[in-house]
């Protein structure tokens, strides 16, 4: 078995838990460099321990969630799943820069976390509700932005799908009803738990990315006991009289954490940094121009993954981040030169929309291996690449703002349902023949728009349409293997195709992380 | 001579330590460890925690 090629890919997992007995047989070579990066993520841990040692040892022993890390290296492995060649090589990069950021972050929250002690790390912190990005705070040279949820729920129910349903479980138990937003009830229900790190000099919330995350927030900032500052965003962000306003509430965030810190704001700082936050942004959308190629490496589930963390947490201040991006770059500009094609198992070109299901983060390697569909970017994908002017101050303090006003979960399911239909638009620019539409049934945004959305299917005859439910991080209303099980009646009843593998098609994976 | 035979040493136990890793690697045995093992000990030491539940 141990360098026997895998016919049946079930067998070498447990069944229910879905832990491994062996790695993936990839070809030597291919099989040689995950092993090779399998150790530079063991480095990457290894370095992140050393940050904080007892401090992080406290964190692991004190917070749930913080638990849920310790299943990184498996979830890795899963979205490497049926990876060979130049896509192993580009998602291997990407996530490493993934790990280095969201490491270096977590090892900062353990530090300034006054749980364990009082640490003057606290108030170098600026605490912000996800998907909003860190640029506003990049004027404060000494400062580090701290994205407030990210860790305990979105990245959390990506590693531990049992972790969500602790933190729901406890908000419903305070009446909150069950089709409310997943992720707004995860928030709370780690607020309502005390489980968030008591870390941080002030903390800004904001109304993104829509009205649920404004009830979050209030229940959220009871827990903190620090200077708060409420800044919203307009909802209707097309309409360019809403940009006054909404600059005025970044000047907003600049002048209450620079009054609450006593800290300097750095505008030639800040105008420098998002410089840098457009080079990513430019190296993205060269990375769009080579999905639509036949011979792109990118795809399944990393490069999502990477454009969002890169927007949570970089802004144009990690280098590496960047670095990561031109060498992806650099492999698909090879692939490209010497016409490789990188999925070779691929029978459709497909991108995903609307909100996923985070605790069956790696669908993407499934459709794949199971079913040969090859993702080539999902909704997030498209959310906060705005370029920020950067020749004058007030400019770009709007220019931000829009960023933020086109992020994650916001461009496409807020300011008009227009936006949230963009994806036939990205379907025919990446030559796709099919589209998996998530209905995530307790996103009232988009779930009001599922029914228009499956009638503007009509007129787009040659790109097929799957919808498939979930419940965002929620496995025990729908689980991975509902899911899975929608597209395999998707793909026999009206594609009239058969699975790559079979043992794919129908198996639980409940009871596993 | 002492200083190549500290360097063959070294290499020696270099390749050993990567063939030996290789094993955790392909066996999945970290995971292994961690969920089976060490996860659940954790869930006994979160669930035994104190605290401060309220809206």
């Amino acid at each position: 078995m141990l360098f026997k090629k895998e016919t049946c890919s079930r067998d070498r997992f447990y069944d229910k838990t879905g832990i491994a007995k062996h790695r993936e047989w990839r070809g030597f070579l291919d099989t040689v460099y995950d092993y090779n990066q399998w150790l530079v993520n063991l480095g990457i841990m290894g370095m992140f321990m050393t940050k904080s040692p007892l401090r992080i040892m406290k964190g692991m022993l004190e917070y749930r969630w913080f638990g849920s890390y310790l299943g990184a290296f498996h979830w890795i492995d899963k979205c490497m799943e049926g990876l060979t060649g130049p896509a192993l090589r580009v998602a291997h990069t990407q996530m490493h820069a993934i790990m280095k950021l969201s490491t270096e972050k977590l090892a900062l929250m353990m530090k300034g976390d006054r749980r364990f002690g009082d640490t003057p790390d606290a108030d170098k912190q600026v605490l912000f509700e996800q998907t909003m990005g860190p640029e506003i705070l990049t004027g404060f040279e000494n400062l580090d932005p701290m994205c407030m949820e990210a860790f305990q729920c979105l990245i959390g129910s990506y590693m531990d799908q049992q972790l969500p349903p602790v933190y729901i479980d406890t908000v419903e138990h305070y009446g909150l009803p069950a089709d409310s937003c997943r992720l707004s009830a995860t928030a709370v229900g780690v607020a309502i738990k005390d489980d968030f790190p008591l870390n941080g000099s002030c903390l800004i919330v904001n109304n993104m990315p829509c009205d649920s995350s404004t009830m979050n927030s209030q229940l959220i900032r009871r827990r903190y006991n620090i200077p708060e500052k409420v800044a919203t965003l307009p909802m209707r962000w097309d309409d360019p009289n809403t940009d006054k306003y909404a600059g005025e509430q970044m000047k907003k965030i600049i002048s209450f954490v620079s009054e609450t810190t006593g800290e300097q704001y750095d505008y030639d700082l800040f105008l420098k940094t998002m410089e840098k936050h457009n080079e990513e942004v430019l190296l993205e959308r060269e990375q769009w121009d080579n999905l639509a190629t036949a011979y792109t490496p990118f795809g399944a589930s990393i490069c999502n993954l990477f454009h969002t963390s890169m927007y949570a947490f970089s802004g144009g201040t990690l280098p590496y981040v960047t670095n990561a991006l031109r060498k992806s770059m650099k492999i698909a500009e090879r692939c490209y030169k010497e016409k490789i094609n990188c999925w070779p198992k691929a029978r459709h070109r497909a991108i995903i929309w609307a909100g996923p299901g985070c605790y069956f983060f790696h669908f993407a390697n499934w459709l794949y291996n199971c079913w040969g569909i090859h993702i080539l970017a999902q909704m997030d994908n498209f959310e906060g690449n705005i370029l920020i002017p950067t020749d004058n101050v007030e400019d770009a303090i709007i220019g931000v703002a829009k960023n933020y006003e086109n992020g994650i979960m916001r461009r496409h399911l807020t300011g008009g349902y227009e936006h949230l239909f963009e994806f036939w638009g990205w379907a025919e620019k990446l030559n796709c023949d099919l589209v998996v539409m998530n209905e995530d049934i307790t996103c009232k945004g988009a779930l009001g728009l599922t029914g228009l959305v499956s009638e503007s299917a009509k007129e787009h005859p040659s790109i097929n349409m799957m919808v498939v439910q979930n419940d965002l991080f929620d496995h025990r209303t729908i689980s991975r293997n509902d899911m899975r099980r929608e597209v395999n009646q998707f793909m026999t009843a009206v594609m009239q195709e058969e699975p790559l593998d079979p043992s794919l098609l129908d198996f639980d994976d409940d009871m596993g992380w | 001579m002492k200083a190549t035979k500290i360097l063959a040493k070294a290499a020696l136990l270099g390749v050993g330590a990567y063939l030996g890793m290789f094993l955790v690697y392909w066996f999945n045995i970290e995971n292994k460890v961690i969920f089976y093992a060490v996860r659940p000990l954790l869930n006994k030491i979160y669930d035994s925690k104190d605290r401060d539940v309220k809206i």
